[in-house]
C-alpha cells in the first residue's frame, strides 16, 4: 500500500487535546480529515450509501463522546477505525437478509467515469458482501484502510495471526469470485 | 505446487511485511519456480483489482452532521462521564467509596507501607466493579491514569527512551510510587546526586552500604549531595534494596530520575495512581512499539 491518507500521530494527538478542552473545531479539523476513508471503510463495509453514512456519523459522534477515554499510545485513526468497525459489524447484526444485497453503492461523482469502472466497481463491492463481515473487515482495512496486521487486530481485538489467515482466506475467496480461481481443494495443482 | 511457505512469503510481500532476508529467500522462489511467478501475479493482480476503487466520496452532509453534534455537545474535562444517568452515578459514588476502603484496608494493614503488590488487588477490585456499570465508556477508577496518559508529560516520556524503560519497571514504579520517595526527588541536592557521574561507582562504595544503616555515618559521607541523599529516610529506604541500586546503576537511570520530566510527573497529583496502574504499564509499553 503506497496511499497515505494520514495525517502525524502528534498532530492528531494535539487536536484529541484541543478537543476535550472544548475547543470543537478541533474535533471538526479530525472528522474532516478521517471522514473519507472512514467512509469508504464503511462502504465497503455494508455495501450500502446510506447505512454507511449512519455507521460513519455514528462511529465519529461516538468518538467524540469517548474521547476522554482514547489512550494516547494508540494512533487516533486506529482507535476511530475499531469505532467504526463495530459499528458496521452491529449493523450486519441487526440486518434482515435481503438488505445485504442493496446494490446503491455510490461510484465516483466524476461525470466521466466510465461504465466499465462502475461495473468492476459493483462486482467488487458485490464480492467483498459474499464474504462474512469479520473477515469484510480484515481486507477493507488492510486494502482500503492501509492498516498493518498489528493495527487491524487491534481494531478487532483478535490476534495478529487470526488477521493473517482470515486474509489468507478472504484473499481466496475473492480470488474465485473475481478473478475465477478454482476453489481450494478442488484445485490439485496448487 | 504452491507450499505453505512460498505462500507466505507472497502473501507477507503483498502486506510489505517481509524482512530483508525473507525477500532475499522470496527472490531465489520466484527465479525457481514458474508456478511461484505465477502465484505472484495472480495476487498482485487481485489486490490491484480490490483497491481499484479507491476512495469513495462521503455525502456531502456527512461531515455537516457530526460538527453539529459536536458543537451542540462541547466537551468537558469529565467528558466520560456526561453520558451517565443518574442512576450510573450513584452506582459510581458507591463503587469508588468501595475502592477507597478497599485502598485504606490495604494500606493500614501493611507493614511495611503498601506500595508493592497492591497493582494486583487493585486491579482485580476494579476489574470486579467494572462489569456493574452498563456504560462502556465509563471506565470506573481509571480517570486519573488516563489523564496522566493525556499530558504533555505522559508525552515527553514516552519520547524519552531511558525514562520509558526504566518506568516499565515495576521495582522503579513500585518504589515510586512511596510518595516520601517522591519528594526527595525535589530536592535539589539529591538531584544532583543523581545525575552525578560517580553514583554508579558509590553504589557499590562499602562505606555507601554502611551509611545506609548508620545515620552518622551517612552525615560523614565525604559528598554533600551524597549526605543528602543518603539521610534521606525514605530514599536511603529504596537505597537498602539491591534490585533499586541496580536500577540505579543502569546506564541514564539516575539521571532521568532526577530529569526535569521526572520532576513535571511527579507533581502530577495522579501520577501515584498510574504508577499503580497496569494501564499505564501497558501504555508504556505500546508507547515504546511505537517510537
Amino acid at each position: 500500500m503506497s496511499r497515505v491518507y494520514f495525517s502525524s500521530d502528534s498532530d492528531d494527538l494535539a487536536l484529541v487535546r484541543q478537543s476535550l478542552t472544548g475547543q470543537t473545531e478541533a474535533f471538526g479539523t479530525l472528522v474532516t480529515r478521517y471522514h473519507r476513508v472512514m467512509y469508504t471503510v464503511a462502504l465497503r463495509m455494508l455495501g450500502n450509501a446510506e447505512d454507511a453514512q449512519d455507521a460513519t456519523q455514528e462511529a465519529f459522534v461516538k468518538a467524540y463522546q469517548r474521547l476522554a477515554s482514547f489512550d494516547p499510545s494508540y494512533r487516533f485513526y486506529s482507535w476511530m477505525y475499531r469505532i467504526l468497525v463495530n459499528e458496521c459489524l452491529n449493523v450486519t447484526r441487526d440486518r434482515r437478509p435481503e438488505d445485504t444485497l442493496a446494490e446503491d453503492t455510490p461510484g465516483s461523482s466524476d461525470p466521466f467515469d466510465s461504465a466499465v469502472a462502475e461495473e468492476r466497481r459493483d462486482q467488487i463491492n458485490m464480492a467483498l458482501l459474499q464474504l462474512t463481515p469479520e473477515y469484510r473487515a480484515v481486507v477493507v482495512l488492510r486494502h482500503f484502510a492501509g492498516q498493518s496486521y498489528g493495527e487491524i487486530a487491534a481494531a478487532l481485538a483478535i490476534p495478529e495471526k487470526t488477521v493473517k489467515s482470515r486474509l489468507y482466506s478472504a484473499r481466496q475467496r475473492l480470488g474465485e469470485l473475481l478473478l475465477g480461481w478454482k476453489e481450494q481443494g478442488k484445485d490439485e495443482d496448487r | 505446487m504452491i507450499g505453505p511457505e512460498l505462500e507466505a512469503l507472497l502473501q507477507g510481500a503483498l502486506d510489505n511485511t517481509l524482512t530483508a532476508d525473507e525477500r532475499a529467500q522470496l527472490a531465489r522462489m520466484l527465479s525457481d519456480s514458474p508456478q511461484a511467478r505465477e502465484r505472484a501475479a495472480e495476487l498482485s493482480a487481485l489486490a490491484g483489482l480490490i483497491e481499484s476503487p479507491g476512495l469513495a466520496d462521503a455525502p456531502a452532509g456527512l461531515v455537516d452532521h457530526v460538527l453539529a453534534h459536536v458543537s451542540r455537545h462541547p466537551h468537558a474535562r469529565l467528558a466520560t462521564f456526561q453520558r451517565g444517568t443518574a442512576v450510573n452515578k450513584k452506582i459510581l459514588f458507591g463503587l469508588a467509596a468501595a475502592a477507597a476502603i478497599v485502598l485504606a484496608v490495604i494500606t493500614y494493614n501493611s507493614n511495611p507501607p503498601a506500595t508493592v503488590g497492591t497493582e494486583a488487588t487493585i486491579g482485580a477490585a476494579q476489574r470486579a466493579q467494572s462489569p456493574q456499570i452498563a456504560a462502556q465508556d465509563v471506565k470506573l477508577g481509571d480517570t486519573s491514569t488516563q489523564d496522566v496518559l493525556q499530558t504533555e508529560t505522559f508525552d515527553a516520556i514516552l519520547k524519552d527512551e531511558t525514562l520509558r524503560n526504566m518506568l516499565q519497571d515495576s521495582e522503579m514504579r513500585a518504589r515510586l510510587a512511596n510518595a516520601d520517595l517522591r519528594r526527595s526527588l525535589e530536592d535539589d541536592a539529591i538531584r544532583r546526586a543523581l545525575k552525578d557521574s560517580s553514583l554508579a561507582r558509590r553504589l557499590d562504595d562499602e562505606n555507601l552500604r554502611q551509611s545506609l544503616n548508620n545515620a552518622e555515618l551517612a552525615k560523614k559521607y565525604d559528598d554533600a549531595n551524597m549526605r543528602a541523599l543518603l539521610s534521606n529516610r525514605a530514599f536511603a529506604e529504596a537505597l537498602r534494596r539491591q534490585e533499586f541500586r541496580n536500577l540505579l546503576k543502569t546506564p541514564g537511570y539516575a539521571a532521568a530520575l532526577a530529569s526535569d520530566t521526572m520532576l513535571r510527573a511527579i507533581r502530577d497529583r495522579n501520577f501515584e495512581a498510574a504508577l499503580k496502574s497496569q494501564r499505564f504499564a501497558q501504555s508504556l509499553a505500546r508507547g515504546a512499539r511505537v517510537q
